[in-house]
């Protein structure tokens, strides 16, 4: 008797551990987040610091969602090689369906066959980092959520070949490959380049025209900066299933200061900021979907 | 979630009910007692204009809380989908101690039905808007408001005076960003706490903390020389970097500030919650950037001389000072469907608690 008891609930465990995967399958699954950074160029500890508790800050939040796999790649895994196959895998995974990806570090440039790329670093700090033409091959598809936060790899340039202005295109000049970071992590040119107050299209990323803020920067808020405005973002978009815009909204509103929308605050207006002799006008860009709720 | 259109005969029985409760017990209804709801649904269709008989409306999420920044007041933060034959979007409302402080709206699909049509000129729809918010809100300031407005001809990027009011005027590819309004004491201007907001070319939406904002101090005993001093000698204890050698290792840089390119202003912000003082903003920049810092950053309150915050100030982007040896990486690989283990586990535990308790059961039963 005590033989076949012992059978039969082996039996209903192997049946529910079985059904438990299909319904994971059956319902187009997971949504995936990786928060990646890297330090190494950074001379500033506070700052470090601020990038090591953000990382972890949204890596943990998204954690705790169900269908959500959350994966935090700060410092020493996020190389280059290591982005590039986690990308292709989850454009390979069959139970994986949403991609969102954080990244903070420090951005480069570099030409290619004469033509001038975007890049961020990777943990070597050398310039054999995350780069747009390197990148484009293994994203595309479930890369929908992008957020960079790096100088440079949200701008508006002007596309050489058809004088329109652009965040990415194919470089058929100089057959240098695809140029732009949106571009590269989202495969397409269509977005909208002010999701913000025009949204459309199936992604959102978001990036720095120019020159970025720094996360412990809080001249815009005096006792948060701007690593708490990133938390209070994920939590409206993550938790209180905000869409994006309402969520960047809500977030600045949080900050508590006369700043009640993301549309008032510097992020948005502009700044300037000095830089090797230059006067620079600076911005964050939200690219494509600002409408966009992040799966619950 | 709550069908409001659906509900609206129950919705109603519900409130009258309540009224009369609250008469017959209370003496009377303020407006503080009017649930939020009831507000937000009113200021869609008296103030913006929406056309709500069209709409079914649909509560989504109703969150309330007591923050900190808001001095302990309860915030009630309410979002809608609104939807009719071809138009959805979704309506960002907050309330604070039950007075409507943010009305935002996201169009999802097709344009927004109105009942009452803003104009397609945005400088007229403002003045429409602000019209209406009075006679919903039947405050004194917001006449202030719209007297201010009532100059302005043109939509351009500017700074309107009036006495001592001032609005901000903000346009962008000939659409208007925002209207805000400040007032000026003692060279300083101070938030309303009255603001518009388009987006390409559409109301947004407006945010009202004017009930909330409080002048604080409008004083300014410290000097514009004595705030550059003092930035100075706090960015004393803040220039030496430690920057990465490449190698895992990091070594002592010195940041040299420069007077070129200093940015000193006078600012407003809030010690308190809502309360607004002058603070002086002052930026000082390094000769060269290293490792991304380029300076530093201080907040200084010209009323007392306290420091509101100091720190180094940079940018994500640098050029490495050294190039580090290639390496070869190896981070951990964590694939996908190793994160599915979790779910399994807890599915065994799940069932061999449930065979268990069977089991048990049975030999009870026994």
């Amino acid at each position: 008797m005590r033989q076949k008891t012992t059978t039969i609930g082996a039996l209903l465990v192997g049946l529910l551990s079985l059904s438990l995967s299909l319904i994971a399958v059956a319902q187009g699954y997971y949504r995936v987040a990786y928060t990646w950074g890297t330090p190494c160029t950074v001379a500033d500890q506070y700052e470090r610091a601020a990038m090591s508790d953000l990382c972890y800050n949204i890596s943990t939040l998204i954690a705790g969602r169900p269908y959500w796999i959350s994966q935090n790649y700060y410092n020493d895994s996020t190389d280059s090689a290591f982005v590039y196959s986690k990308s292709d895998a989850i454009r390979n995974s069959p139970v994986v369906y949403f991609l969102a990806t954080f990244h903070v570090g420090d951005a480069y440039r570099e030409y290619r066959s004469g033509t001038l790329h975007y890049n961020y670093y990777d943990k070597s700090g050398d310039a054999n980092g995350i780069e747009d033409v390197d990148l484009y091959p293994h994203t595309g598809a479930k890369h929908y959520f992008t957020f960079i936060w790096t100088c440079m790899n949200g701008d508006l340039f002007i596309n050489p070949i058809t004088s329109q202005l652009c965040y990415g295109y194919t470089d058929t000049q100089n057959s240098s490959g695809i140029v732009g970071m949106p571009y590269a992590w989202t495969k397409t040119t269509g977005m909208s380049q002010d999701g913000y107050d025009d949204p459309s299209g199936s992604f959102t990323y978001i990036g720095f025209e120019n020159i970025s803020k720094q996360l412990k920067d809080s001249s815009e808020f005096i006792d948060k900066n701007y690593g708490d405005f990133v938390k209070h973002f994920y939590y409206h978009a993550i938790v209180d299933h905000y869409p994006v815009n309402d969520a960047l909204d809500a977030a600045m509103d949080d900050m508590g200061t006369w700043r009640h929308s993301f549309g008032v605050s510097e992020l948005d207006t502009g700044y300037n900021v000095w830089h090797g002799g230059i006067e620079w006008k600076c911005r964050m860009r939200v690219y494509g979907n600002g409408n966009m709720v992040l799966p619950y | 979630m709550k069908v409001l259109k659906k509900n609206r005969y129950f919705a109603g029985l519900v409130l009258a009910v309540a009224l009369v409760f609250s008469l017959a017990h209370l003496g009377g209804a303020s407006s503080s007692e009017i649930p939020v709801q009831d507000k937000a649904v009113s200021v869609m269709t008296d103030v913006v204009g929406l056309d709500m008989a069209k709409y079914n409306i649909e509560l989504t999420s109703n969150i309330v809380d007591y923050p900190e920044i808001y001095g302990g007041l309860v915030r009630d933060d309410l979002r809608y989908d609104i939807e009719a034959d071809g138009s959805k979007a979704r309506v960002a409302c907050t309330f604070i101690n039950k007075t409507l402080t943010r009305f935002y709206m996201y169009p999802l699909e097709g344009s927004l039905l109105y009942a009452q049509p803003l104009s397609a000129d945005q400088l007229t729809a403002t003045k429409t808007l602000l019209e209406r918010y009075q006679t919903y809100m039947g405050a004194s300031y917001l006449q202030e408001a719209r007297n201010i407005l009532d100059t302005v001809t043109e939509i351009k990027t500017t700074n309107v005076t009036m006495d001592n009011l001032k609005l901000i005027i903000r346009e962008s590819g000939g659409h208007l960003n925002y209207l805000m309004w400040w007032y000026t004491v003692n060279g300083a201007d101070f938030p309303l706490g009255l603001s518009v907001e388009f987006a390409n070319g559409k109301l947004k939406g407006f945010s009202d903390y004017t009930s909330f904002y409080r002048l604080g101090s409008a004083d300014v005993k410290i000097s514009r020389e004595e705030a550059i001093h003092m930035t100075k000698e706090l960015a004393k204890d803040y220039t030496t970097l430690n920057v990465s050698t490449g190698n895992g290792d990091y070594t002592e840089v010195t940041l040299n500030l420069t007077d070129e390119h200093m940015t000193v202003e006078l600012q407003i912000g809030n010690r308190e919650p809502f309360t607004f003082y002058p603070l002086w903003y002052v930026r000082l920049y390094a000769e060269q950037a290293i490792g991304g810092t380029d300076g530093f950053q201080a907040g200084i309150w010209a009323d007392t001389g306290e420091i509101a915050y100091s720190q180094l100030t940079g940018h994500h982007g640098v050029v490495p000072i050294e190039d580090p040896s290639n390496q070869s990486p190896t981070p951990s690989q964590n694939s996908s469907n190793q994160n599915l283990i979790p779910y399994l586990l807890a599915g065994i535990a799940a069932t061999a608690i449930l065979v268990t308790a069977l089991l048990i059961l049975k030999k009870r039963k026994k």
